[in-house]
């Protein structure tokens, strides 16, 4: 089915033209673009990476533990996969990933609404004016693991109007925000030159990493604020003083500050 | 606690010790001893015997004297870093992060005890920041036994199962 603004064979070449790209496979739809991204990486180890994986239409699209993605009609479901540098790639950098794709996500969502009120919820999602507009997975699987499978679902001209109770009121689309649709392919092209700007400074060989750290505080949602985070069957609540360097949460509870590299943010008020 | 929490000023930060043993590693140090304070981390390789440190470690409160060391192979105290004497293999936690014994809430666990694993067979699922590594055995034989529970907080080096 040729939906409105669908995307087609000739967006996908411009891609691999105007990007860092090296290939891209569209489906009209699919159980999850990061199932279809682990079982091509599992099928073929020389997948030209970075590699797209993008579908019309998600029917089993996946987030944390039991979250579901719902991928509605006009929504952006795809899989990024990028190959790790060969070079002593260590477990911090990898958990960098998370906070650049976000912020990738954050950035171009600027260049198309530039006095919107977006903030990056740590680690990962994106809120515009308070409310979810895109969530991040990433999977690195074991017979790859120098390969991560960036899951990302953005919240285009899906408007949330007529979405399921509870999400209309928490999450947001860019239409919803500015009144009109987008190109999803245009979103595409900006995304991928924005990650790879990240990509580049926080693992090239220039190695300036900081500098995105260095950003991300003035988006973090969570900051100043009181966050609950479930950690196993564990709770702790302090007032989040936002990441360190190894992109950790802070929180400073009554214990002292401490930082978190895993959790659920449960609340925040 | 020891659920992945850690004051990021603390010596004994797991992803200091981590960045440590890796150190070791990358330029085949034998022996790291640091000190701050009235705290102490020292880190050894002895022999063949596995290094664990972060666990203990990071459990460790911040005004805490330096512990009694246990005698290792070598006859010499090895700091904080206790080396397992027995002879079970066991499959530990590469990182920092959220144990998950299923690929998602309605599946069956990767592997259960008695389940034979090789090394490339997919045993958990390790997740910090948001990003899902599957962690494989790495070795081969019976799972013995299953150490920690799902969605339980670990750290680097955590037991996570016993081989046989």
């Amino acid at each position: 089915m040729n939906l409105p603004n669908s995307i087609c064979q000739s967006d996908l070449e411009s891609l691999l033209e105007d990007t860092f790209l090296q290939s891209a496979i569209h489906y009209a739809q699919t159980d999850s673009t990061n199932t279809q991204a682990i079982e091509l990486l599992a099928s073929d180890n020389s997948v030209d990476s970075p590699c797209l994986v993008v579908a019309e239409s998600q029917v089993a699209g996946r987030g944390r533990g039991a979250n579901q993605w719902w991928s509605a009609s006009g929504s952006l479901t795809f899989s990024l996969i990028v190959e790790f540098p060969k070079t002593a790639f260590s477990v911090e950098q990898k958990n960098l990933l998370p906070l650049l794709t976000g912020m990738a996500i954050l950035h171009t969502g600027e260049t198309l609404l530039p006095d919107a009120d977006f903030a990056l919820k740590w680690p990962n999602d994106v809120y515009l004016a308070g409310r979810k507009l895109a969530g991040v997975l990433i999977e690195v699987p074991s017979q790859s693991s120098d390969h991560a499978v960036i899951g990302i679902g953005v919240n285009v001209n899906n408007s949330f109007s007529d979405a399921p109770e509870g999400l209309s009121s928490t999450c947001i689309s860019l239409a919803d925000q500015s009144g009109v649709q987008h190109s999803r392919i245009q979103i595409l092209r900006t995304f991928m030159r924005e990650i790879e700007s990240l990509l580049n400074s926080a693992f090239g060989s220039t190695a300036a990493g900081e500098t995105f750290l260095d950003d991300w505080p003035a988006y973090c949602l969570l900051t100043g604020k009181q966050v609950t985070l479930q950690i196993g069957s564990t709770q702790v609540t302090g007032i989040c003083r936002g990441i360190d360097i190894s992109g950790a949460l802070i929180l400073e509870t009554v214990n002292g500050p401490q930082s978190f590299l895993s959790g659920v943010v449960h609340s925040w008020i | 606690m020891a659920s992945g929490g850690t004051n990021p000023s603390d010596v004994f930060d797991v992803r200091k010790v981590r960045r440590l043993v890796e150190l070791m590693n990358e330029y085949e140090l034998g022996e790291i001893d640091l000190k701050q304070g009235d705290q102490r981390i020292r880190l050894r390789k002895d022999g063949d015997l596995p290094v664990y440190s972060a666990p203990t470690a990071a459990a460790a409160p911040a005004h805490a004297a330096p512990q009694a060391a246990p005698a290792t192979a070598g006859g010499e105290a090895s700091g904080t870093a206790p080396a397992v004497a027995d002879n079970a293999n066991y499959i530990t936690s590469p990182m920092v992060g959220t144990f998950y014994a299923t690929a998602n809430p309605d599946s069956p666990p990767f592997v259960k005890v008695g389940d034979q694993v090789g090394g490339d067979t997919v045993v958990c699922i390790i997740e910090a920041m948001k990003v899902f590594n599957e962690i494989a055995a790495e070795c081969s034989g019976k799972i013995a036994a299953v150490l920690v529970e799902n969605g339980d907080p670990v750290e680097f080096g955590q037991k996570l199962f016993q081989v046989e």
